[in-house]
C-alpha cells in the first residue's frame, strides 16, 4: 500500500510539473537544430583560419562534423538535470536514472521495456529536427509520455525492494516540491504563449 | 614491465609538453591576476615585501580582496630561476599540472589496489589530454596548483589506510591545508575532507586515535590564521563579492531560510549538467575554448558506464572514495555566482576522469565484440576531437580570446616606454587595468591615470603630452576638444584588426 501511495504521489508531482508547460508555445532555440546557425558559425571559424592549409580547414570546419556536434549539443539539453527538473520534477529525473540503472542491470528484459527505452532515446530527435511541423502540444505529449512512464517504472522498481530508506525518499519528495516552487524555470526552456 | 615504464615516462613527457609548449605566448598574454601575482612575487623575491610594502604577508592584498599566498611564493621561486617573465608566472601552474598527471597515476593505482593498473594508466592518459586540465595548467591559475595539493592529501590518506604511519596522516592533512592556502575554494572542501576522514579513521582504526588527535591539533593550529582572517572584513570580502546570495540580501529571514538552500542546490546541480561538461563550459573566455566543453564529447558514454559500475559496486571503498570526491568537488563553487564556474570547480576533473577511465576499462573487459567495436569507433572520434581541440586552442583561441587576456596591455606599456620624447604620459581610466601591467613590465614608467573630466593643466600647455586611451569614442570626451595627433594604434589580433588602444600627442 505504502508503495502505491508513493508512486501515486510521484506521478502526481510529475504530471503537476508537466502541466505547467501548457503555458508554453515552443521549446527555446537551443533545443532545435538550425542549419543557418551552423553555416554562420562555420563562416566565423573559417575566417580565423588564416594561413592554415585548406585540408585542415575542411577537416575541422565542415557541415558534417558541425551537424553531428550540434545535434549532440541539442540532444544533451533534454538530459540536463535543470531541464528535467522543470519538465518532470527532480524526483521524476531521479526516477529516470533509477530505471536506466535497473534496465542495464537486468539480463532479461521485456520487449515493452525495450520499446520504451528506444522511445525515450529517440523522441528528443523529433523536437531537434522537426520542431515546427507538428503542433507543440502533440510534441510535448510525445516527448513527455516515455519520460513519465520510464521514471515511474524506475520508482516502482525501487520501492519493490525490501531495504528501502523511506526517509530519504520522503526528503527527496519535499526537496523536489520545494525546488519546483522556488525555481519553476519554465522561461529558460520554453517560449511562453 | 619495461614497456610499461617507457609508456609511463612517455605519457608524463607528453603531459609536460602539452602544458609547457609556448605558454609564454598562448594564452594571449598575462591576464590581470597573473600580472598581480607576478609583480608581488617579484617584490617578495627582491625586497621581501608585497606591492603594498608588507613584509612576507600570509594574505596578499589585490584589487580590493586578498589572495592566498602559496601561488605567489611559488611564483617567486620560478622568477628566481627564470626572471620576471610570462614563462615564470605560468611555470608553477604548468609544473603542478604535470605533477598532478603523475600523481593521479599513483592515486588511482592505490585506490584500485586489487586490480590491474589499466584504470590508472587510462586516467593518467585522459588527464594528460584533458581540455580542462590543459586550459588551467597553461595559465597562472592558483586553482590548478591547489588541485595537486588536494590530490596529494588524498593519495597520502590512501597510503595511511594501508600503513597506518603517523607521518603519512600528518602530510596528508598538510596537503589539504596547503590546498586551502593556495585557493579560496578549498576553505570548505579541505576542512570537510579532513573532518570526514578523521571520523572514518576514528571509527575504523581505533589504534590510531592518539595519532589522529595530535595531527588534528596541529592541523587546527595551521588553519587558525586562516580562520581568524576569514572572519575579518578583509577575509570575507571575496566571499561577499561572489556570494550566490548577494542579490537576495533584501529578503526577510524567513524568505532567506526558504530560498537560500535551493539556490545552493540549484547551483550544485548545474555542475553536473551534461551541456556544461561536454559542450559549453561556463562561457568565460579564460576558462575554455569556444566549441569545446571541459570534457571531450566521446567521454560521455564512458562517464555514464563508469557511473553505472560505480553505483553497482557502491559498497566498495574505491567507489565510496570516488563518489565522495565527486560530490565534494563543486561544493564551495555552489555558494558563489555565477554557477556553473569551471575554475572554482576544477577539482571535478579528477573524479570525472577516473570515472570515465573506469567505465571504459569495465566496458572493454565485457568480452563482447560489439562493445569493443563501439569503443574503437569512439577511439577514432577521440583522436579527431583531440586534434580539433589542439587546432581550436593554438589557432583560434589566441584570436578569439584576446579580450580575456592581456597581451595588448603589455604592448601599451612597452610602446609607452619607447616614447622617450614625451616628458608626461597620461593614461585614460578606460584602460583601467594598465597600472598592474606597468608594475609588471616596466615599473619605471612614469604616468598619470586620468578620467574623462581631465583637462590639460595650464602649466603643461607648452609641453608635449602622450595621451593613451581606448579607441572607444564614447569614452573619449576630451580628445575632440583639443588639438591632437595620432601617433600609434594597438590592435587586437582578430580578423577585423579592432583597435585596443590609441596613442595621441596633445
Amino acid at each position: 500500500m505504502k508503495q502505491k501511495i508513493l508512486i501515486f504521489l510521484i506521478l502526481f508531482i510529475e504530471l503537476f510539473v508537466l502541466f505547467q508547460w501548457i503555458k508554453c508555445n515552443n521549446f527555446v532555440d537551443s533545443f532545435h537544430y538550425s542549419s543557418f546557425d551552423l553555416q554562420l558559425r562555420l563562416i566565423d571559424s573559417i575566417h580565423l583560419d588564416k594561413s592554415i592549409p585548406i585540408w585542415e580547414v575542411r577537416l575541422f570546419h565542415n557541415k558534417f562534423v558541425g551537424f553531428v556536434f550540434d545535434i549532440f549539443a541539442e540532444y544533451l539539453q533534454f538530459w540536463n538535470i535543470a531541464f528535467l527538473a522543470s519538465f518532470l520534477s527532480l524526483i521524476g529525473a531521479v526516477g529516470l536514472a533509477i530505471q536506466f540503472y535497473y534496465f542495464v542491470s537486468k539480463k532479461k528484459k521485456h520487449v515493452l521495456l525495450w520499446i520504451i527505452f528506444f522511445a525515450i532515446l529517440v523522441v528528443p530527435f523529433i523536437e531537434i529536427l522537426s520542431s515546427f511541423t507538428v503542433p507543440f502540444t502533440a510534441r510535448l505529449i510525445l516527448i513527455a509520455l516515455p519520460f513519465v512512464v520510464w521514471s515511474t517504472l524506475g520508482w516502482w522498481q525501487l520501492v519493490k525492494q525490501k531495504n528501502i530508506n523511506w526517509k530519504i525518499i520522503g526528503i527527496m519528495l519535499v526537496v523536489s516540491l520545494w525546488y519546483q516552487i522556488i525555481f519553476p524555470n519554465l522561461t529558460m526552456f520554453c517560449f511562453l504563449k | 614491465m619495461r614497456f610499461t615504464k617507457i609508456f609511463f615516462v612517455a605519457l608524463i613527457a607528453l603531459a609536460a609538453f602539452l602544458r609547457f609548449y609556448h605558454i609564454d605566448q598562448i594564452p594571449h598574454g598575462l591576464y590581470i591576476d597573473e600580472v598581480s601575482i607576478g609583480y608581488n612575487a617579484y617584490t617578495i623575491l627582491h625586497t621581501g615585501k608585497d606591492e603594498y610594502g608588507i613584509p612576507y604577508p600570509l594574505f596578499f592584498r589585490a584589487f580590493g580582496e586578498y589572495k592566498m599566498p602559496m601561488s605567489i611564493y611559488l611564483t617567486s621561486l620560478a622568477e628566481a630561476v627564470f626572471g620576471k617573465t610570462e614563462f615564470a608566472v605560468r611555470f608553477p601552474s604548468a609544473f603542478f599540472g604535470t605533477a598532478t598527471v603523475l600523481l593521479l597515476y599513483f592515486f588511482v593505482k592505490t585506490l584500485f589496489a586489487d586490480q590491474k593498473n589499466h584504470v590508472a594508466f587510462l586516467a593518467t592518459f585522459l588527464l594528460t589530454i584533458s581540455p580542462m586540465s590543459l586550459q588551467f595548467s597553461r595559465g597562472g591559475f592558483e586553482a590548478n596548483i591547489a588541485v595537486f595539493f588536494y590530490l596529494l592529501g588524498g593519495y597520502l590518506l590512501l597510503l595511511f589506510r594501508k600503513d597506518k604511519k603517523a607521518l603519512l596522516l600528518f602530510f596528508s592533512f598538510l596537503g589539504f591545508i596547503v590546498a586551502v592556502y593556495t585557493y579560496n575554494a578549498y576553505k570548505l572542501i579541505s576542512p570537510l575532507t579532513i573532518f570526514a576522514s578523521s571520523f572514518l579513521i576514528y571509527k575504523y582504526f581505533p589504534k590510531t586515535r592518539n595519532v589522529l588527535l595530535k595531527v588534528l591539533i596541529i592541523s587546527f593550529l595551521l588553519l587558525l590564521p586562516l580562520i581568524i582572517f576569514s572572519l575579518s572584513a578583509n577575509g570575507s570580502a571575496r566571499f561577499i563579492e561572489t556570494s550566490a546570495f548577494s542579490e537576495f540580501s533584501h529578503l526577510t529571514l524567513v524568505q532567506k531560510i526558504v530560498i537560500y538552500p535551493m539556490i545552493v542546490f540549484k547551483n550544485y546541480l548545474s555542475y553536473f549538467a551534461l551541456s556544461f561538461l561536454f559542450v559549453t563550459g561556463d562561457g568565460f573566455g579564460r576558462h575554455g575554448v569556444v566549441g569545446m566543453g571541459p570534457f571531450f564529447r566521446w567521454e560521455l558514454p564512458f562517464l555514464l558506464a563508469g557511473f553505472y559500475y560505480l553505483i553497482k559496486k557502491r559498497k566498495t571503498d574505491f567507489a565510496k572514495i570516488i563518489l565522495f570526491f565527486l560530490l565534494v568537488s563543486p561544493l564551495t563553487a555552489s555558494f558563489t555566482r555565477p554557477s556553473p564556474h569551471v575554475l572554482r570547480s576544477l577539482l571535478l576533473v579528477i573524479p570525472l576522469t577516473i570515472i570515465v577511465s573506469y567505465g571504459l576499462v569495465m566496458l572493454w573487459h565485457r568480452q563482447k565484440k560489439i562493445i569493443k567495436i563501439l569503443i574503437i569507433s569512439l577511439g577514432m572520434l577521440a583522436v579527431y576531437e583531440f586534434v580539433l581541440y589542439l587546432h581550436l586552442y593554438y589557432v583560434h583561441y589566441p584570436l578569439r580570446s584576446a579580450l580575456d587576456w592581456g597581451a595588448e596591455y603589455k604592448q601599451v606599456v612597452l610602446k609607452a616606454s619607447q616614447q622617450k620624447k614625451y616628458s608626461i604620459v597620461v593614461i585614460n581610466t578606460n584602460l583601467g587595468m594598465v597600472g598592474s601591467y606597468v608594475n609588471f613590465y616596466n615599473p619605471k614608467l612614469k604616468y598619470q591615470m586620468i578620467d574623462n573630466t581631465w583637462k590639460k593643466p595650464k602649466e603643461w600647455q607648452d609641453k608635449k603630452i602622450l595621451y593613451i586611451t581606448s579607441s572607444d569614442k564614447k569614452k573619449n570626451f576630451y580628445l575632440p576638444t583639443v588639438h591632437h595627433i595620432l601617433i600609434d594604434n594597438i590592435y587586437f589580433p582578430n580578423a577585423n584588426h579592432d583597435i585596443f588602444a590609441q596613442f595621441w600627442q596633445l
